[in-house]
């Protein structure tokens, strides 16, 4: 009955994409660009992405959106900085788990280190690749030519094995054409409403059903990489993400284990990065519902959402000056904390939200 | 052979005896930590339900921070 229920949400899911994008096309048609010039600046993109997911708490669902909102015409480029601020936000969940450990001096050093590890590497991540991306748009250029290796209508295209599109589009076609007699905008704005609500409910319901059908999988994975390598702990952690939907819910859970001294924080650290590769699966996901041109861009989105945390694991981890950055990060902004508890709520207003608000409203008064 | 190369000698078993030992202490160190860590990962529904209550940690931390407010106010 669960997995049937679980099925439900995810065709739920998948039509509420198509939806958001139909929605978006009806209300801004020819004038996307234009409707989201405001974050045309990366940095504002960013922010968005950051804001949005750490107040949703689901980098899943703000990435959904963000595959809806660019097969309803979003640009690609726009995109591309949302996801990667949809990766910061999404670690203010684990970070608000660490707090349950506060009365325990040690124990709370070690677990608000385990959990603002995962912080520090999106932030590192971002500071190499955004620039980069903005310099040169690699990411947008692969994410690109693998989408049309994919999509592109090639002899080597996957199109034809798409059964998820004629599966979606009868449900997508009752929204457009109820939501659509309002008059474009109105029907458009109601159809994108109405969209992220039901992502919303089906990625937090799909996430609580999967916990408990999960659980003893997850044990079992786990159990099979202990005293194994860092690329192990990487493959975990993205297995159990997939298997869980959840990259927040991955490395909460490895905060209490830290916290109580049974696993270090060099040990959990590669496991904490598969979640970000395991957490793409749902933005791929809500790729494959596409129809019509901006499928793959939608793909093409999806892709670099991948990419990005792909390259990003294998650059900084790859590299031992760079990976020892978020370690030592954690570890002193953990011994600062203990000193002083106003740290880690100065830590969390800052970095999740007054950080980015400064951010915007600076880039809006001086016009960058 | 001379005093110094007995010695030294005596010295190198030694070392090499210390460095087995140490080794096979590292050993059972460590099987002992995974045995910790299979433990923990029995009870990780533990766990999950820290997960599914962290809201009320924001609250705690409220209590907490008000009480290191007054204690740094002087009030």
């Amino acid at each position: 009955m669960q997995w049937l229920s679980i099925v439900a949400l995810v065709y739920m899911l998948l039509v509420a994409v198509s939806v958001i994008g139909g929605g978006f096309k009806l209300a801004a048609g020819e004038q996307a660009r234009s409707l989201f010039e405001f974050a045309s600046n990366p940095i504002a993109g960013l922010v968005i992405g950051t804001v949005a997911t750490a107040l949703i708490q689901s980098s899943s669902t703000v990435t959904s959106i963000i595959v809806g909102l660019v097969a309803g015409g979003l640009p690609v480029t726009i995109a591309i900085p949302m996801v990667m601020g949809a990766n910061i936000g999404t670690t203010i969940t684990n970070t608000i788990v660490s707090l349950g450990h506060l009365k325990e001096g040690e124990e709370f050093r070690r677990a608000f280190a385990a959990a603002t590890i995962h912080d520090f590497f999106n932030v590192v991540s971002v500071l190499i690749f955004l620039p980069l991306e903005v310099a040169f748009g690699v990411l947008d250029r692969i994410g690109g030519f693998l989408a049309n290796l994919m999509l592109g209508g090639d002899s080597m295209s996957m199109k034809g094995l798409n059964f998820v599109k004629p599966l979606v589009k009868p449900s997508v076609e009752i929204f457009e054409q109820t939501l659509g007699g309002f008059g474009s905008t109105a029907g458009g704005v109601s159809m994108i409403a109405i969209g992220i609500v039901l992502i919303f409910v089906s990625i937090t319901v799909i996430g609580k059903l999967l916990k408990i059908l999960m659980v003893g999988r997850a044990k079992q994975i786990l159990h099979a990489a202990i005293g194994h390598g860092p690329v192990t702990g990487i493959g975990t952690g993205t297995a159990i993400t997939v298997l869980v939907q959840s990259s927040s819910t991955t490395t909460s859970l490895i905060v209490p284990l830290v916290g109580t001294g049974v696993f270090s924080l060099r040990q959990i650290y590669p496991f904490t990065l598969g979640a970000n590769i395991g957490t793409c699966i749902t933005g791929l996901l809500a790729a494959t519902a596409i129809t019509g041109a901006n499928a793959v861009l939608a793909l093409q989105i999806a892709l670099i959402h991948l990419l990005y945390n792909v390259i990003g694991v294998v650059v900084i981890y790859g590299t031992p000056i760079l990976r020892e950055l978020p370690v030592m990060a954690a570890e002193k902004l953990a011994e600062a904390t203990i000193r002083n508890r106003l740290y880690a709520a100065a830590y969390i207003v800052s970095v999740f939200f007054l950080i980015p608000s400064v951010i915007v409203l600076g880039s809006r008064l001086f016009g960058i | 052979m001379s005093t110094l190369d007995n010695r030294k000698e005596e010295l190198s078993n030694r070392i090499q005896e210390l460095e087995t030992a140490l080794g096979g202490l590292k050993s059972q160190l460590h099987e002992i930590e995974e045995i910790e860590q299979h433990e923990a990962i029995d009870n990780l529904e533990r766990y999950l339900d820290q997960v599914d209550h962290k809201f009320r940690n924001l609250g705690d931390l409220w209590t907490l921070l008000v009480d290191e407010m007054k204690g740094l106010f002087g009030r």
